[in-house]
């Protein structure tokens, strides 16, 4: 690792001041979970950390309305005992349960998982998935970032340099509604991803009909991959296994998978169609719609 | 640059430039080496520290963010000369065999027995899968982690069980 400067703000405001100041040679960290290992490895080698620890008021879950905020500097292992993310987001502490192991989720926090910007982790597929949405603040603003909008690049955000994300805030689906995490493991349990597919449903209350579906593929490219393609398969029209296994099909075409140790290309694009039927099928089951079977 | 850390229960203070990694810290600057690396990726556990009650991979934090919290490390479970109740059931039940994951396994029984009393086999794997043992004793580990719970709350029963005075 090299050696760098460490600034400890105890404030937000100091800690945006430092992000204004130092922009260009600086990074924020928060659990360290992901930039400590990507120091360790010489691929991030900043002059100056930013170490977040320090600052009050960014931590916690919290209801307004039909939104769940959650503080940037909330641990995941928090964040999936929380009992409003158990009750209202069902999808996103099973999710969570699968992030690394549970001493991992203990040092990492939320704010980090959706900045880190590495699109193997499971976190921002699901999220996205959630309609979710991420407040950056600096110094001078602050706006709100869709997640959909946040992912440009392996470990590159819209985020400006200046802009430290403070909360990350999902809507409560106001239609009868479901979502699925499916990741696709086939080597050890805190493994990343070889495939991951996250989905949402909501329903139209009268017809039953699918009035949205959202479909969102983790560790299958640059960043997280949202196959309108593949959804344009299920929204608008009653669930139906056909429909299914064509946005299966859909969204394998979208994916843009690369050879690695956890499988060839052509297994992962195999995989996705496998994972996104699962997948579906698995929110139809938890609304109560009978499909068939796969 | 200073940095003075609280290690189970004591005062430290060591010299050493903010790169310093808490595991490296806590064994080479402070001589407490019943810490142990195995990955230095935060996967295996051997690492594993409480700060502040936290499981945390030493190997992945850096000890001047450390400064404020309460660290505990293998060497402070014990009481006195007498072993935790998770010590004595890795003791009792084989929960080991060569050792270098032994320190990581016992504090993160710890962290697990704080949250969850009384866990079942699931809770159990999927708690400790963050620990890795290559000698392959993961059975002996599940019963000694067992045992400890039992240990426990039998402990915690005769302590209320002492009439106030």
């Amino acid at each position: 690792m090299n050696n760098f400067q460490l600034e400890v703000p105890d404030s937000r405001a100091a800690a945006l001041a430092l992000l204004e100041q130092h922009a260009d040679d600086a990074r924020l960290i928060a659990g360290g979970t992901g930039l400590v290992n990507l120091m360790k490895q010489r691929l991030a080698f900043p002059d100056r950390l930013i170490s977040l620890h320090r600052v009050p008021d960014l931590s916690g879950v919290s209801r307004e309305d039909q939104c769940i905020k959650i503080g940037a500097l909330t641990r995941l292992h928090d964040v999936e005992r929380d009992p409003i993310i158990r009750e209202h987001l069902p999808m996103l502490c099973a999710t969570l349960a699968q992030v690394a192991s549970p001493r991992v989720r203990a040092m990492a926090t939320m704010g980090g998982a959706v900045a880190h910007g590495d699109p193997h982790q499971d976190t921002p597929a699901a999220l996205i998935a959630l309609g979710a949405s991420a407040i950056a603040q600096s110094t001078a603003d602050q706006r709100e970032i869709a997640l959909e909008a946040l992912y440009l690049d392996y470990y590159e955000t819209a985020l400006k340099p200046n802009e430290l994300i403070t909360e990350i805030r999902i809507p409560l689906p106001t239609l009868p509604s479901a979502a699925s995490y499916i990741k696709f493991l086939p080597r050890s349990a805190e493994d990343y991803a070889t495939v991951a597919v996250a989905v949402r449903l909501d329903l139209d209350p009268q017809t039953r009909n699918c009035r949205q579906c959202v479909i969102v593929l983790g560790s299958l490219g640059a960043t997280p991959i949202r196959s309108h393609a593949a959804e344009a398969f299920i929204s608008g029209q009653e669930f139906s296994l056909e429909g299914a296994k064509q946005a299966a099909q859909r969204a394998a075409e979208d994916a843009d998978p690369m050879s690695d140790t956890r499988g060839s290309a052509q297994y992962k694009r195999d995989m996705t169609v496998v994972s996104v039927r699962r997948a579906l099928l698995e929110v139809a089951a938890k609304l109560e719609l009978a499909p068939g079977h796969a | 640059m200073k940095i003075a850390l609280r290690v189970n229960g004591r005062s430290y203070s060591t010299e050493a430039a903010p790169r310093r990694l808490l595991l490296d810290c806590l064994r080479d600057d402070l001589g407490l080496t019943g810490t142990k690396e195995g990955c230095g990726i935060g996967v295996c556990g051997a690492c594993t520290v409480l700060v502040d009650g936290r499981l945390t991979s030493s190997c992945l934090e850096l000890a001047a963010r450390c400064q404020g919290a309460e660290i505990v490390t293998i060497e402070g479970v014990a009481d006195d000369h007498k072993l935790h109740a998770v010590q004595q059931a890795f003791v009792d039940h084989g929960g080991f065999q060569c050792g270098i994951c032994t320190p990581g396994m016992v504090l993160s029984t710890k962290a697990l027995l704080d949250e969850t009393p009384n866990p079942d086999d699931d809770a159990i794997a999927d708690w400790m899968m963050g620990s890795l043992c290559r000698c392959t004793g993961y059975y002996k580990i599940r019963e000694s982690i067992k045992a400890a719970a039992v240990a426990i709350a039998s402990a915690n029963t005769a302590q209320r069980q002492v009439p106030h005075e």
